[in-house]
């Protein structure tokens, strides 16, 4: 739902970042977005297309990439992994309590340019 | 050229939010982000929290709304400092809106911080306002499916409210079932059954509250 502020602060990061680099055009930003990030990846991409293109050099143009990344939770008993999209937090092998350790993410992962 | 950046685009809240934590903490305050769907009672439950404590303790609260000042106001009524934030349209509360109202807000002495974000099971899960713990707040109404379809709220959330308990047996749903649901994302978490209108279960929560308080200190 607030996919276009997220989209701003992509591009004001990368724009900010390759500037100080001296870089001119970003040819490609990458992104790793979790499962339960509450970001849909359409929007996203979408908002980032509007926006990079408003914001003018260096990412005006930019391809954007988005790795997603399967919810996994970590048995805090037995310390099995195991995707947890489906089952949810509850170790399928020993039934102890698990935690998230993947599954939120929302980064910037690399941007190509030059 | 390629650059690694790996870096969350949520950096920047998470920085005002760790200012904000640091705040509550010179100030001797718990502070509590109650996150749930519109309607699922968050405004109601503040308000039965804060009769049944505010004798024994000092409490304030943020309300956060797209418009309106009617939660802060609701709260207000009942003698404890309450800050409205409006979004404007925004989905959900963040640490930069959180601090801008303890601008507006004195917490010396203060107990507990109530923050009620805005009716939103999926956006609130992903900012982080400073809070020591987060609360969901689930109406049996809802339906026992909400947990798996918002996981990332009830995998964070600290304690489940499970609200409206008094009105269970006009619909389908079966309160071990929505405990299960909850289990099954929020292992760890406490849960507590309550009916904000009637009071019923109101003193487990506040217990559970109290303990945090002075664990806290």
């Amino acid at each position: 739902m607030h996919e276009l502020s997220l989209a701003q602060a992509i591009i004001d990061r990368v724009s900010e970042d390759a500037r100080q680099r001296g870089i001119r055009q970003v040819r490609r930003v990458t992104l790793r977005v979790g499962e339960w990030s509450a970001v849909l990846p359409d929007s996203l991409s979408f908002g980032f297309e509007v926006l990079s293109q408003a914001a003018g050099e260096p990412v005006a143009g930019a391809e954007l990439v988005i790795l997603r990344v399967p919810a996994e939770g970590e048995c805090s008993a037995c310390g099995h992994r195991f995707p947890a999209g489906e089952t949810g937090l509850r170790c399928p092998t020993c039934g102890g309590s698990a935690r998230l350790v993947a599954g939120e993410e929302l980064d910037i992962e690399s941007y190509e340019g030059e | 050229m390629e650059i690694k950046v790996v870096e969350s685009i949520l950096k920047a809240n998470d920085a005002v939010a760790k200012a904000n934590r640091v705040r509550f903490d010179a100030a001797g305050v718990y502070a509590v982000n109650l996150i749930g769907s519109p309607g699922s009672g968050k405004t109601a439950l503040v308000e039965r929290t804060v009769a049944a404590l505010k004798e024994r303790l000092r409490l304030a609260c943020i309300e956060g709304d797209p418009y309106t000042t009617r939660d802060a106001q609701r709260v207000a009524a009942l003698g404890v400092p309450t800050v409205q934030i409006n979004t404007r349209g925004g989905c959900h509360l963040d640490a930069a809106l959180v601090a801008q109202a303890l601008e507006n807000m004195d917490l010396t002495g203060t107990d507990l911080l109530l923050i009620e974000n805005v009716g939103n099971l999926l956006c609130p899960s992903q900012y982080d306002l400073g809070e020591h713990d987060t609360v969901v707040v689930l109406s049996v109404t809802e339906g026992a499916d909400k947990p798996e379809k918002y996981p990332a709220a009830f995998q964070r959330a600290s304690a489940v409210v499970i609200n409206k308990i008094d009105l269970l047996s006009f619909t389908d749903v079966d309160l071990d079932e929505v405990t299960a649901a909850v289990r099954r994302f929020g292992p760890d978490a406490a849960i507590f059954p309550l009916s904000a209108r009637t009071g019923e279960g109101m003193e487990a929560w506040c217990t559970w509250l109290t303990e945090r308080i002075a664990a806290k200190k």
